[in-house]
């Protein structure tokens, strides 16, 4: 069997389902090898099928579910099919497709496993597998940590081949020709004497067969795109003022809103609302978890009265101020809290004679994301379900964050990710996701656009942590006798 | 109601005088390729050209504007036919997340206005104070000298 098949078996089921018109080639969520300890934990309904590649009649869909954070992951994910599909980049459209546990992140569980990625021994390949596994049944579908081009490599490119064959072998079928004797390019399948029949009018045939899985991947001298300069997708709409970011986001008869939320991750002692209720245009006040939300006729409305509120915040369970975080690391370096020891060999407490001794504190400070779309997020609560429209990095994650603080269960949140402005890892976070979705279930019906002011986006970041290193030395004849490094973090 | 005038056309604008520029755009009329970043004038996401000089939107009431000409990112060109600093700018394939680009397109069109052949250190006053998270100055940089020769061809 093919290379391709190998992976096939190991990372995927491929397959392909019929849809109205057309076909969709993807994946189902779960494998099931016989010997994985973790198949009994599988809900029900785990299984279902995730398409990359929708073929209808009148065009083509490529999935990409790693979210675009301006590292271009939707213009790699695109191309990685369209290579195996022998597409052009201007022949299909992309989409981030819905939340799914088939669209799990493998190369962040193998990152996350206690081997380097290049460690491919037996034990380190069985602990990922194993992690893999984990990853499965939480259903992780992750955008982070470098992961996307790993991650996507081989199971996109396989989608793309999968597609590729079984469009083949649909024509094959229409010209009664051996499926051997075809090529492909530029979306459509070339038959023996020259003529070309378009996936798009091959999709009905296709979506009625079954999919063509033993396939082979390119060689990498037969590669089109991959290796090649390219303009990235949304280049064009990017400067233009045309694409549509989270805060873009505008629905029909949509109110909009600004948040006040803890500075002190505390709680609200007391408030005081009647200035910023008293504002043209609000409509709302309302208590959510965490402090407050202004709802009004405008974003900026929305954030002036939000900030217009009289807020008696408790006290904060971590010393006020920034002094008070570098004392507390200071005071750690005892052997009490001592956590870990990475290295201890030699004396480090004896100097040698004629020794230079050095000693040095270093501070790494909190640093905030702030990418600069403020968080966001747009969401409709409407008969039981509650939409939302934002950027994130963890839809999965983000539908049972939004489903307990609306009160719905997380088959009812309908997630479309959009494009982000920048992330830097705040896109990870949930404090927009879990305020907009309280919001709207505090006005269903009504579309509702949260957007954090930068005040409050800072405010409510969880920064990078702080941490301190002190370093003691010692050095003779140009060399480094002793090295006594620690490190306090939180 | 509030009388300006946005890319090229007449609008009649009821909204508190004392509202931004920027929501006035984005929330009222629906123009939301300029972007809303600080609020403050500190990072420029929201520059917009008034009577043909690049202003930070956050920053002008609507009711001072009264009979303004106002240029957004929509008006300066399009996807079909893009204004010479667009083109560069695609060319260049500057952005990464493209939140800042609006204002950096509108920033670099007002400076190309006034000095249609920038030195590097022009081009760097003109341009600093418009923040880019992703760190796309160099690009940024190349864009504008591009753009520069390409309206001066343009010019004949």
């Amino acid at each position: 069997m093919s290379r391709a098949g190998r992976i096939t078996r190991r990372a995927l089921m491929v397959g392909a389902a019929a849809l109205a018109g057309g076909v969709a080639f993807g994946t189902w969520a779960v494998r099931r090898p016989d010997a994985n300890p973790l198949k009994d934990g599988l809900a029900e309904g785990e299984a279902t099928f995730n398409p990359w590649v929708i073929v209808g009649p009148e065009r083509i869909t490529l999935i990409t579910p790693h979210a675009d954070l301006g590292q271009g992951a939707t213009s790699m994910q695109a191309l990685l099919i369209a290579e195996e599909m022998d597409l052009g980049m201007d022949g299909f459209e992309t989409a981030f497709g819905p939340p799914s546990p088939a669209y799990w992140n493998r190369a962040l569980s193998d990152e996350s496993a206690p081997f380097r990625s290049t460690d491919r021994s037996l034990m380190a390949e069985t602990v990922r597998d194993v992690m893999s596994g984990a990853i499965k049944m939480l259903g992780v579908q992750v955008t982070g940590g470098s992961s996307s081009v790993p991650d996507s490599w081989e199971k996109l490119r396989v989608a793309g081949a999968v597609a590729r064959e079984t469009l083949k072998e649909a024509a094959a079928k229409e010209a009664g020709v051996a499926r051997a004797d075809l090529s492909t390019e530029a979306g459509a399948v070339i038959l023996p004497g020259g003529e070309r029949r378009p996936y798009t009018a091959l999709a009905a045939r296709a979506a009625v067969m079954e999919p063509v899985t033993d396939v082979a991947l390119k060689a990498p001298s037969e590669w089109r795109l991959i290796g090649t300069p390219m303009q990235r997708l949304d280049i064009v709409a990017k400067s233009t003022g045309t694409q549509e970011y989270g805060i873009d986001v505008t629905l029909p008869g949509m109110v909009h809103a600004a948040v006040r939320l803890s500075p002190t991750r505390a709680g609200l002692a007391s408030y005081d609302a009647s200035a910023a209720e008293a504002m043209p245009g609000v409509t709302h006040v309302l208590e959510i978890g965490g402090g407050l939300a202004v709802v009004a006729n405008n974003s900026w409305t929305a954030m002036k009265a939000a900030h217009a509120v009289t807020c008696e915040w408790e006290a904060a369970p971590y010393p006020a101020e920034q002094e008070g975080h570098w004392a507390a690391l200071s005071e750690a370096f005892t052997e009490d809290l001592l956590d870990k020891e990475w290295r201890h060999d030699g004396d480090v407490e004896a100097a040698p004679d004629g020794a230079e001794t050095i000693e040095a504190e270093y501070r790494a400070p909190y640093v905030a994301h702030q990418p600069l779309e403020p968080l966001n997020a747009t969401a409709l609560m409407e008969d039981g379900t509650l939409k939302i429209w934002a950027a994130h990095q963890m839809p999965r994650f983000l539908q049972d964050v939004a489903a307990e603080a609306a009160d719905v269960s997380a088959e009812d949140v309908i997630f479309h990710n959009v494009a982000a402005g920048g992330s830097f890892g705040h896109r990870l976070e949930f404090e927009n996701i879990r305020a907009v979705a309280e919001i709207a279930a505090q006005v269903p019906g009504t579309p509702v656009k949260l957007t954090f002011s930068r005040e409050e986006d800072f405010a409510l970041d969880f920064p990078r942590q702080i941490a301190m290193a002190r370093a003691r030395g010692a050095i003779r004849d140009g060399r480094i006798d002793v090295l006594d490094v620690q490190i306090a973090a939180p | 109601m509030i009388e300006i005038e946005v890319n090229g056309a007449a609008r009649q604008v009821d909204a508190p005088a004392d509202m931004p520029l920027l929501w006035v755009l984005r929330d009222i009329l629906g123009l939301t390729g300029t972007k809303y970043g600080c609020g403050i004038g500190q990072c420029g996401a929201c520059t917009v050209h008034v009577d043909g000089m690049a202003v930070r939107s956050c920053l002008r009431p609507v009711g001072q504007l009264g009979g303004a000409r106002v240029t957004t990112i929509e008006g300066l060109g399009s996807p079909a036919e893009p204004h010479p600093v667009q083109a560069a700018w695609i060319e260049a394939q500057v952005a990464q997340c493209g939140y800042c680009q609006s204002g950096q397109i509108m920033q670099a069109a007002a400076l190309l206005d006034l000095r249609p052949a920038p030195s590097k250190a022009e081009i760097d006053a003109a341009m600093t104070g418009n923040l880019c998270r992703c760190g796309t100055y160099p690009r940024i940089r190349a864009a504008v000298r591009d753009a520069a020769s390409r309206l001066r061809e343009a010019e004949g």
